[in-house]
């Protein structure tokens, strides 16, 4: 089935957003707009193939500073066209889906570093730079941002901070709305804001943590400032074995409430535990691998070129990931690895370090060394990859990170894991702990006869897992964000909270103009 | 502005709600509740300028009451000031005729999850009474305003406060999980209470530092730290400013976590360490640090090494812990220059990222210096920044102090522009911030650290710290004194911001203003200068006071609020004007049956009379009145305690000879307890032993009858 790609916009608009931006700052394209039709919403990847897309932005634009930004949007309010600001596109949550078609705004060359303060400890750059170019151009004049989302090769700083972005380091450096010490952003009315840099302002509300998660539903981010640290000076590793999750989520619980601050503290459930293994770097298979695993792969890809379409339904019948995981379940008897990462200053880091191992120690953790911990740090960017390889083999798998405080986290992931467990595969790990609680992250694998019952199963494993997560009084993202994936289950997520982002809506953008019907706006 | 004042409708309507007890529009509670104590509005007070009334004054104990009161205010179209103990010093936004919605019933402490150390608590309930009862357990919140006495969960949120651990602990903002509102149309939010969410903006954020202008905080779930175990001080000399400044950056750029940072300028440190060595440092960096086993020493030893590298010079512990135990002596300077001299002080805080720490210092010292004296402080520093706080105080030449404060601030705010302080960059339109700019107030004590002790320290560790002068008066003055001899005492209280506001039962059982010790002073200062009448309202407030003395354990000075209360009754008494409450007592009084037939049990009566006949003992036990009355078996049991240890004693009941008149004293009846005062007299110089007894009679009958032999 050909996809259908709508007219683009009037060649009155291109010539008016031209004479912006110039003439090579506008595309309306088919393929351009088409690019721009999805981000990496696994619900839009399985029904790739069946050539479904719903949406198209009108035009491509491309903004080189604040002002040809501030120009455009007047120009959309104008118009009462849509903008929907475009970062790198790697979002799972739908969030760049062009609803209403409008302007793409791709950020992407507006990608400047504008300084670094050595005194401040600050970075101020433009939005459209990409996670690895900052962290690389930061790291050469020996300072890191310590944000690194697995996503760091394909995502921007805007988008960030857009999303409210979490690192795998958030432990130890904070989310990125602990590191915006300011920002400024166009607003739908046209106007340039700039949210305050002085830290700790009392000036009112704080604009920073408004604009911080507003997913471009209040205004187009144009620039930054964000806090740095020098590079570390130690990084030390270390893993464990728990018996259970319980024992576990008790050793995390008890650092965290002591103070200490790991880079990184991460336990996987059993089934998790047998994927990534417990065994060293060097024997890169001591894990099951199960995202490896692809059935009738043994046939080759001769078969799969030749009949591409009945290969696919061949695999289909025989991807059964709920069956495998019920399977597996019984044979996971490793217990629960835990891997822990410190960096920072010399001797603070080691005295935490010390700290830490004594406290898993007397918890019943079992010491491995710093092998399998060194193993994670360096496929610590693995999973994005591992994604492509299920979709590819006619399978699905999409994440759920969800949060809550330490008295309910047992009990929210047996509940979702109980919820999904007949209809995908699923496992989890604990990561991102905050004195007060800490984030699970689940990974679920799943297939169905044909792209659109696969679609249909998603969505219910989305609804369900969402469903017990409210009822459990945690929060339906951690660090993905809303975008229009979860659009739905917002009004039970903020209850009458949804007022006061209504509100805000109402206030930055009467007319709907920025990226349109994500957030649950 | 409309008047709502003596609007029946309304009342009748906020009685509905509220119920008759907890909707109040006396002139005097209005007026009590429209005035603040920060610099401005003292100043436009000593002038004589009163603020203009707020209307009622209402005390909502559920969630529901509040948002029922929005609703109404929307009707009416009046506005609604929500208030915790109005302790703020930078003033909240006058109201005339509006609605005060006095948060403090709403107090209790919900729910305490241990696991997951977070506490939730409703908005009235005071920081220190949050802070006592988690200390209990083991915990902390680590958040120590200024005001840290006085200021309630609610009023923190909705100013954004930043407490004096901030380098550590994190500001207000930072330890809140979620909270529960009632927008301006009534309806209630709560927001999300997960750890961390990536559901959008963080939708909290726009109800702290509202200031109510967004909404009513009625609840709050906020994140706790365990109590430290151990403090470690360290001071350090440098050379200039910017050394200091320098190495406090360093500290906290090594990722150290300071409980306590204070970098003091030359004028700082000159004034803070008057009379010792210290004094004649350039400036001296502060550093405390808190924490759990061996932590604190190791930060400390790593800062030192910094401090070392720095060029600065180490010296020791003490200074440090001087200036962390000091108290707020630093906030009661301004008032003390204001009550005697009638000049101007304030501080001014800017926060800057580090790179502009001297610009600011430079500008904000060089646009006030011709017209007044500046010592300066460092703080609250993060890695990317810190903020400076400048006492300023100045003498007004031309007697117009609230021109020279406004021009003060003005200047100092344009300077801080300049110098690329905080104020300079601000979201959107200037104008509505402008009023609000003059915030954050950031001296004060530590935190309370230990667990379970009994009230909140003054200091980190040892007994009661060094105070500032006694200005205690006495305890016996008259009509005619209350005026003069109390005048300290009066105007004191009046340019508090409400210290001792935690402690006062009165205040804290009726949630009420103007009965707080600030409250009843401040209408006692208006009084005397002519800007109140002595009427029966203010007599009425006079009463609302236990006598208790809890209000001087809290005050620096170690003003006692209760003697000044008997004075001003005795005025009331005498002028006529006192509850009728107080002449039934006085009667009551004058009936010779009271004594052991109705208030003492027969028992006791007998015990008592059996005792007292012989006159010569070893102890001579006052039992006192309201012991005999409410606790018969209390004294009944220390009798059995004194003949276990075969102690020789006699016990002197409440005889008519023995009543030292106490009560009457201290309802202001003054000609009654001369009276009965001369009767003791007889009886007490009788008996001779040691003295014991209630402490409360003991202290009485040491201080009224010290004359007598005693």
């Amino acid at each position: 089935m050909a996809i259908r790609i709508p007219v683009p916009a009037s060649s009155t608009i291109v010539s008016r957003l031209a004479a912006i931006v110039g003439p090579e700052g506008v595309s309306v394209s088919d393929l351009d707009r088409l690019h721009y039709s999805r981000d990496m919403y696994p619900g839009t990847l399985i029904l790739q193939s069946e050539g479904v897309r719903e949406s198209f932005p009108d035009v491509v634009v491309w903004p080189e500073n604040t002002e040809q930004v501030q120009q455009i949007v007047r120009f959309a309010a104008e118009q009462k066209m849509a903008v929907v600001p475009f970062g790198a596109g790697s979002g799972v949550c739908g969030g760049t889906t062009p609803v209403r078609g409008g302007i793409m705004l791709d950020m992407k060359r507006m990608s400047r570093v504008i300084e670094v303060n050595d005194d401040d400890l600050s970075v101020t750059a433009q939005p459209g730079i990409m996670g690895q170019n900052l962290e690389n151009e930061l790291e050469r004049r020996g300072y890191t941002m310590g944000h690194f989302p697995s996503s760091i090769y394909c995502s921007t700083y805007g988008g960030w901070v857009a999303t409210r972005s979490a690192g795998q380091l958030s432990s130890r450096y904070g989310k990125i709305e602990d590191m915006v010490l300011g920002c400024e952003f166009v607003t739908a009315d046209g106007e340039i804001r700039r949210a305050p840099e002085a830290p700790g302002e009392a000036l009112g509300p704080d604009w920073r943590q408004i604009m911080t998660g507003s997913e471009g539903t209040l205004g187009v981010l144009t620039e930054a400032t964000c806090r740095i640290w020098p590079t570390p000076e130690t990084r030390l590793f270390v893993a464990f074995t728990f018996p259970d999750v319980p024992a576990g989520v008790q050793a995390m619980r008890l650092v965290m409430r002591h103070g200490l601050r790991p880079a990184a503290m991460r336990l996987y459930d059993p089934l998790d535990t047998m994927m990534v293994g417990t065994k060293g770097a060097e024997e890169e298979t001591s894990g099951v691998g199960i995202m490896d695993y692809v059935p009738l792969d043994a046939i080759g890809t001769k078969l799969r070129a030749m009949a591409p379409k009945i290969f696919r339904r061949a695999q289909r019948a025989v991807n059964r990931w709920a069956d495998v995981g019920n399977k597996l379940e019984g044979l996971a008897r490793q217990g629960c690895l835990m891997v822990l990462m410190f960096e920072g200053s010399d001797r603070l880091t080691r005295f935490e370090f010390d700290q830490t191992i004594r406290f898993c120690e007397r918890l019943g953790g079992r010491n491995l060394g710093p092998e399998p911990a060194l193993k994670w740090y360096r496929n610590r960017y693995h999973v994005s990859y591992k994604m492509i390889k299920v979709f590819y083999n006619q399978a699905f798998v999409d994440t759920i990170e969800v949060a809550c405080s330490w008295d309910r986290v047992a009990r929210l992931y047996k509940d979702v894991r109980d919820a999904i467990k007949t209809k995908a595969f699923i496992m989890a790990h604990f990561s991102h702990a905050y004195p007060d609680g800490c984030s699970i992250y689940f990974t679920f694998v799943g297939s169905a006869m044909n792209p659109r019952a696969a679609h249909a199963l998603h969505q219910e494993v989305w609804r369900d897992a969402m469903d017990v997560t409210v009822r459990t009084r945690g929060t339906i993202s951690h660090h993905h964000g809303v975008g229009l994936s979860k659009a739905e289950f917002m009004p039970r997520e903020l209850g009458d909270g949804v007022k006061l982002l209504r509100a805000l809506k109402n206030a930055f953008d009467p007319d709907d103009v920025m990226n349109p019907g994500k957030l649950g706006l | 502005m409309k008047r709502f004042k003596g609007n029946i409708e309304l009342r009748h309507k906020l009685t509905d709600i509220f119920g008759p007890d907890r909707v109040r529009e006396g002139a005097l509670e209005t007026l009590i509740y429209s005035h603040r104590p920060w610099t401005r509005s003292l100043l436009e007070m000593k002038a004589g300028r009163l603020p203009e009334r707020l209307s009622f004054i209402v005390w909502p104990e559920t969630v529901e009451e509040v948002s029922r009161l929005l609703r109404l205010a929307n009707e009416w179209k009046v506005p609604v000031i929500p208030m915790g103990t109005g302790s703020h010093r930078r003033g909240a936004p006058a109201a005339p005729g509006g609605i005060a919605c006095d948060m403090k019933r709403m107090k209790r402490l919900l729910s305490f999850d241990e696991d997951s150390m977070i506490v939730s608590a409703q908005a009235g309930m005071l920081i220190w009474e949050l802070e006592r009862t988690i200390s209990r357990r083991g915990y902390t919140l680590g958040h120590v305003p200024p005001t840290a006495p006085s200021s309630t969960i609610g009023g923190a949120i909705a100013t954004r406060q930043a407490g004096r651990l901030s380098a550590r602990y994190g500001r207000i903002e930072e330890m809140i999980v979620s909270l529960q509102a009632v927008l301006p149309d009534g309806s209630i939010v709560k927001t999300r209470t997960a750890p961390r969410s990536a559901t959008g903006p963080d939708l909290d954020h726009l109800l702290i530092g509202s200031e109510g202008a967004l909404g009513i905080i009625t609840r709050a779930k906020l994140r706790v730290a365990l109590s430290p175990e151990r403090r470690v001080f360290a001071a350090h000399a440098f050379s200039s400013f910017e050394n200091g400044a320098r190495a406090l950056r360093l500290v906290v750029r090594a990722g150290l976590r300071p409980s306590g940072a204070r970098l003091m300028d030359v004028d700082e440190t000159r004034a803070a360490f008057r009379g010792t060595k210290t004094a004649d440092e350039k400036c001296v960096l502060c550093l405390a640090f808190e924490g759990r086993e061996e932590r604190p020493g190791v930060e400390e030893e790593i800062a030192a090494e910094i401090g070392r590298k720095a060029d600065g010079k180490a010296l020791g512990e003490e200074p440090s812990r001087v200036t962390f135990e000091r108290s707020y002596l630093d906030g009661f300077r301004r008032h003390h220059v204001l009550a005697e001299t009638g000049g101007v002080a304030d501080v001014m805080d800017f926060a800057a990222p580090w790179s502009r720490v001297g610009a600011l210092y430079g500008a904000v010292r060089k646009a006030l210096k011709d017209r007044a004296e500046i010592r300066t402080v460092l703080g609250h520093p993060t890695p990317n920044g810190a903020s400076l706080s400048f006492f300023v105080t100045a003498r007004a030449e031309n007697g117009d102090a609230t021109a020279l404060f406004d021009a003060l601030w003005a200047d100092a705010q344009r300077a801080a522009g300049r110098g690329g302080g905080g104020v300079a960059h601000h979201f959107g339109g200037g104008a509505q911030y402008a009023a609000r700019l003059f915030r954050r107030e950031r001296i004060g004590r530590t935190v309370p650290a230990g667990e379970g002790r009994a009230r909140p320290e003054r200091d980190f560790e040892s007994g009661p710290a060094e105070r500032g002068e006694r200005i205690a008066a006495g305890r016996e003055a008259t009509v005619s004194d209350l005026f003069t001899r109390y005048f300290k005492e009066i105007d004191y209280c009046t340019f508090c911001p409400k210290m001792c506001r935690f402690s006062c039962p009165v205040a804290n059982v009726t949630g009420n203003e103007t009965y707080t010790p600030w409250g009843r002073q401040t209408v006692l200062h208006l009084v005397r200068e002519g800007h109140l009448p002595f009427n029966r309202e203010a007599a009425t407030a006079m009463y609302q006071c236990a006598n208790c003395m809890l209000c001087r354990e809290y005050c620096d000075y170690l003003v006692e609020v209760p003697p000044v209360m008997i004075a001003a009754r005795a005025k009331a008494v005498e002028e006529k004007l006192a509850p009728h409450e107080v002449i039934e007592y006085r009667d009551f009084s004058r009936r010779k049956t009271i004594r052991t037939a109705t208030t003492c049990g027969r028992a006791c009566a007998t015990w008592c009379r059996t005792r007292i006949s012989r006159r010569t003992r070893k102890v001579v036990y006052f039992a006192g009145c309201s012991h005999l009355y409410h606790y018969p078996q209390a004294v009944q049991d220390t009798f059995r305690v004194f003949e276990a240890m075969r102690v020789d004693y006699v016990a002197c009941h409440e005889g008519e000879a023995m009543c030292c008149g106490a009560p009457l004293r201290e309802l202001g009846l003054e000609a009654p307890y001369k009276r009965k005062r001369g009767e003791a007299r007889g009886g007490a110089v009788a008996l001779q032993g040691d003295r014991v007894g209630q402490p409360a009679v003991r202290s009485r009958a040491a201080d009224d009858l010290s004359g007598d032999g005693f």
